[in-house]
């Protein structure tokens, strides 16, 4: 446990000191910024803006994205690296054992997506607390928060940071990105209905619904909010499965 | 006499310098590797299954050739044809007589390769579902692909750090696509990348495209100038 924990430190430590991540977090804060900020111009286009939860909910669901894709970015080279830099062998000729190194890779990645995924949340939350041009209590700010994290920040963090490091472990980098560009291009122009969504989504399935329910669409199919983390929670795992039965990853033991 | 002479030497220094370059892009097509040829393919074999199956409901075409298949020529330029991410990019930059040659003709030959798998593409898919002509479809695909391959070649040229360049224009591309609704204000129709995809809604398409590869061909201009600093 302790060799697990040794390896979630550092790449905890590593992910979190890289300059690139906190650019894509300031980029797509300034981003979310323009689209959403409490401003006349949004406040009139946007007609439930002033709603807290519809707030959290429009952040979570179309801006959390472009986080999401930069950060897959990143960590989608945390395992090819280890191989190219010569980390690998070395690694192998210590007592480390294959599932103490891919379950530190994988936490690693988890907490930093989850953490990078919190800040970006706090960020603009709080952003709106201090601008909104009306007066807002604070729980109605936190509450949505809180519901946003339990609700979709982690299987969401927990997809992408599994997917993005343990499938290019086993595959091809480059058609991985592909991959995860046909995957987040089609949930990016996917537009919201009032029917069930695809339980495939990301960030805009049905279980974003749980933080805020359209007035003109109050219905919510327990169903389809089930599928969507199912979808997210199960594929995360199943990635970091296929992972454990590639023989040749390892060292035989 | 002297003016044959003088022809036939500039005729033999063409043919030398075309070899030196045939030679050149060889090399760079061993140093991509056999991976690349097999991604490409398999992408591409995938559009024209997807051209195969998909309904008249969806528009194929932009989908495929103005959306998806510019990026993937955008990560193939920045992965397979890396520049400052190369290891041996130092060792390069200190002795080739011209860094911004080896760049251009590293990118020429990545985004040539793409290029004509990307023909084929929509050659096949044109022989299932004739909706479009080869030639709109060839200037549907070249712009944005184009752009977003130059993108990350001065990406590439900008940061050291290994698929930082296909980062950037991955985030580009994707907030291209997220940003579809700035159509409303005017102007805006003149820049997007993607105006076929998003229905061409004032019928400039044409004039877009041609902004879109001045903007590549600016790109290029940046890049030279960065490439005479190293």
């Amino acid at each position: 446990m302790r060799k697990i924990f040794a390896i979630v430190h550092y790449e905890y430590k590593m992910q979190f000191m890289c300059l690139a991540a906190w650019g894509i977090l300031l980029a797509a804060t300034v981003l979310s910024q323009l689209d959403n900020f409490p401003s006349a111009g949004n406040l009139a286009r946007l007609e439930f803006l002033k709603e807290p939860a519809y707030y959290v909910y429009r952040i979570m669901s179309l801006d959390s994205l472009i986080l999401l894709f930069g950060l897959l970015f990143l960590l989608a080279g945390r395992l090819p690296l280890d191989a190219k830099t010569g980390m690998k062998p070395l690694l192998l000729s210590s007592a480390l054992r294959k599932g103490q190194y891919v379950w530190g890779k994988l936490l690693g990645g988890f907490l930093y997506v989850f953490s990078m995924l919190c800040i970006f949340l706090l960020l603009n939350t709080g952003i709106y607390f201090i601008a909104a041009p009306f007066a807002i209590s604070l729980s109605a700010c936190v509450v949505p928060l809180v519901k946003a994290v339990f609700v979709s920040v982690i299987p969401v963090s927990l997809f992408v940071s599994f997917c993005s490091i343990a499938l290019p472990g086993m595959m091809d980098i480059r058609l991985f990105y592909l991959l995860a560009a046909v995957f987040f291009g089609f949930n990016a122009s996917y537009v919201g209905s009032a029917d069930a969504m695809p339980f495939y989504l990301l960030t805009s399935g049905d279980l974003v619904r749980l933080i805020w329910v359209h007035p003109r669409w109050p219905f919510v199919s327990m169903g389809s909010v089930a599928a969507n983390g199912l979808f997210l929670v199960g594929s995360g795992l199943a990635s970091a499965g296929l992972l454990f039965l590639k023989h040749r990853f390892w060292r035989a033991e | 006499m002297m003016k044959r002479m003088a022809g036939r030497t500039a005729e033999r220094t063409a043919e030398q310098t075309a070899g030196k370059i045939a030679v050149r892009m060889a090399g760079e097509i061993k140093i991509c590797g056999i991976n690349f040829f097999l991604v490409s393919a398999a992408f591409t074999a995938a559009l024209i299954l997807f051209a195969a199956i998909a309904g008249e409901l969806l528009d194929f075409y932009p989908v495929s050739f103005e959306v998806l298949f510019p990026f993937y020529a955008a990560i193939a330029a920045g992965e397979w044809g890396k520049t400052r991410a190369d290891s041996n990019f130092d060792i390069i930059a200190a002795q080739s007589k011209s860094l911004f040659q080896w760049v251009l003709l590293r990118f020429a030959t990545v985004f040539g390769i793409v290029s004509l798998f990307a023909v084929f593409g929509m050659a096949a898919s044109s022989a299932m579902r004739y909706e479009l002509p080869l030639a709109e479809l060839l200037v549907m695909y070249f712009p944005p692909a184009f752009f977003l391959s130059s993108l990350c070649a001065l990406s590439g040229i900008l940061c050291r750090q290994e698929h930082a360049a296909a980062a950037v224009c991955g985030l580009v591309w994707l907030i291209t696509l997220l940003t579809r609704s700035l159509l409303r204000h005017p102007g805006f129709a003149f820049i997007y990348l993607f105006i076929r995809f998003a229905g061409d809604p004032n019928q400039i398409w044409l004039w877009n495209k041609g902004i879109v590869t001045a903007a590549g061909l600016f790109l290029w201009v940046l890049l030279y100038r960065k490439c005479r600093r190293f």
